[in-house]
This record gives structure tokens, sequence and C-alpha cells, in this order.
């Protein structure tokens, strides 16, 4: 294995960083490990000299608010539960409806919605 | 300066029992007993990696004189990595993986409290390396050595003969 250390300007968004490297050179990257406001880089034993100049390149660049694409599918997930949030708007009001199956319903629905903010204050989630 | 071990002596009858065999067979093993070759290194900082093969965790690496007996090695700490996703630790003796392919010990639960205590038997007297190694299976793991609120906790990898 070759161990490559690099010594970042600033924070470091680690998984953004492995993402970026697995995407630029391919199954030559094993990882990246943090310690100590340092950065390694784990790259197979057998990767050029040309790879290991690249990883290091990336990871001296490394933008720490560029997101992996995981990090940006649960942000955008994240976005979105919001936008619903805003958009669902006030309280359900069982009684708006006349249909006693549609009230029932509603009630459901109240509760439900209720069961989930409870749920949500005891994760700490605003 | 650190006890020496001697090899016991097999005393014979009427053999003359001198100071320096005293000395040495009696106090410096008794002291080599009392304090024993052991190392001890704790993380005051979060470690983390992506890495899916095994590399070392930084900071947990020990060296250590022995006189020939067997080394027992423990470990204690706070890691994880996302649910679904595992994070292992194995221990390497003079470069030898004691756990094999997916080491020691582990998680795919979340941030779980994580030990073992760990006999290496069959090492030869002198120097040796003792370092604990980690992988992920994906996602980024973490051991947490105070970096996070509420897991400032404090790994340790330690390292006694016995």
């Amino acid at each position: 294995m070759l161990n490559l250390v690099v010594e970042p300007s600033g924070p470091v968004n680690l998984e953004a960083l492995d993402a970026a490297l697995r995407a630029a050179l391919g199954s030559v990257v094993l990882g990246v490990s943090a310690a100590d406001g340092g950065v390694r880089i784990h790259l197979r034993a057998d990767a050029s000299p040309d790879a290991a100049a690249q990883a290091r390149s990336l990871a001296v660049r490394h933008d720490p608010a560029a997101l992996s694409p995981r990090q940006q599918a649960e942000r955008d997930r994240s976005d979105q539960l919001a936008a619903a949030r805003r958009a669902a708007g006030g309280t359900l009001d069982p009684d708006a409806f006349a249909d006693p199956r549609l009230r029932a319903l509603a009630q459901r629905v109240v509760w439900l919605a209720l069961e989930i903010e409870a749920l949500r204050a005891r994760l700490g989630e605003e | 300066m650190p006890a020496v071990w001697t090899q016991p002596i097999t005393w014979e009858v009427d053999q003359l029992v001198t100071e320096g065999q005293l000395n040495e067979q009696v106090r410096d093993n008794l002291e080599w007993l009392k304090n024993p070759p052991r190392a001890a290194a704790a993380l005051a900082a979060n470690i983390a990696t992506t890495s899916t093969a095994f590399v070392d965790a930084p900071g947990l690496a020990l060296t250590l004189t022995t006189a020939g007996g067997a080394l027992v090695v423990g470990f204690t700490g706070v890691a994880g990595n996302a649910a679904g996703a595992t994070v292992v630790f194995d221990l390497v003796v003079d470069g030898v993986s004691q756990g094999g392919l997916d080491g020691v010990v582990g998680t795919n639960v979340g941030v779980v409290p994580l030990a073992f205590v760990w006999l290496v038997e069959g090492l030869a007297a002198g120097a040796h390396t003792v370092k604990l190694q980690w992988k992920v299976s994906s996602g980024t793991g973490t051991l947490y050595g105070g970096g996070t609120a509420f897991l400032r906790f404090k790994p340790q990898l330690w390292a006694r003969e016995v």
C-alpha cells in the first residue's frame, strides 16, 4: 500500500475527498484517513507515480464545501422535505369534512402528524 | 533503569548462593515481574477513515522490547459509521494480522463502544511493534477521541508482556 501524507490548508470533507479521488483514479484508491489535521491518502501499492501525483493534487485543491454524491443526495432530500413541510401549511381540520369517512381519515392524518412531530422533537430536530 | 528478566537458576544441594545471584534471581526478577515491559497510546482527537483496506489507525501504535513471553494487548474506544456500513479494527503485531480478513472487532450498527483483549503468543525476545489498523465497508468510519460533543472519549491501545 502507498500512503501519501497531505497537510491541507483548512478543514477536510473526508467523504467528498474520497469520492473525488475514486472518481478520478478508480480502484487504485483504497481510501483516505484524517488525524491531527493531516490527511493520508491510501493507494494500492501498484499505483503509478502519475496517479500518486494526481491524488496529491486533488487533495491539495480539495474544497470541503463541495459535497460527495451521497452528501448531495442527502442535502437534496433534506431540502425537498423542508419544502414539503412549508407547502403543507397549517393544521388539517377534520371538522372541515362533511363525509364521515373523510373526517375519520383526516383525524388519522392529524394524529400521525402529531406522532411524527413528537418523534422529531425527541430526536432534537427542528 | 528497567528491570531485566533472567532465566531462573535450578538450584542444587549445597550450592553457594552469592549476593549477585540473589540480586539477579530474586530482586531483579521480582522487579521485572512487578514491572514487565509495557506500552500504551491514547488519542486526544477524533480520527477518521474511508479506507476499504486495513490501514494504520494514526496515533495507535506501540513498540516494546520483551523477554520472550507472551503479550496481552488491549484496546477500548467508541467508533462508528453510518448504519449498515461497517468499521472494523485489526490488531497487527510485527506486521502480522491477528484477526485476518475482517479484523478482531467492529460494528455495522452506528456508534458503539468497542474493545478487545488479545493474547499474542510465540514471540521471540526482542523489539516488537503493535499496531491498530482499521477499515470500512463504505462511508466514513470515525474513532471518537475528543472532537465531537458527548463523544469525547479516549481510545487507548496498550500491551504488556506476561
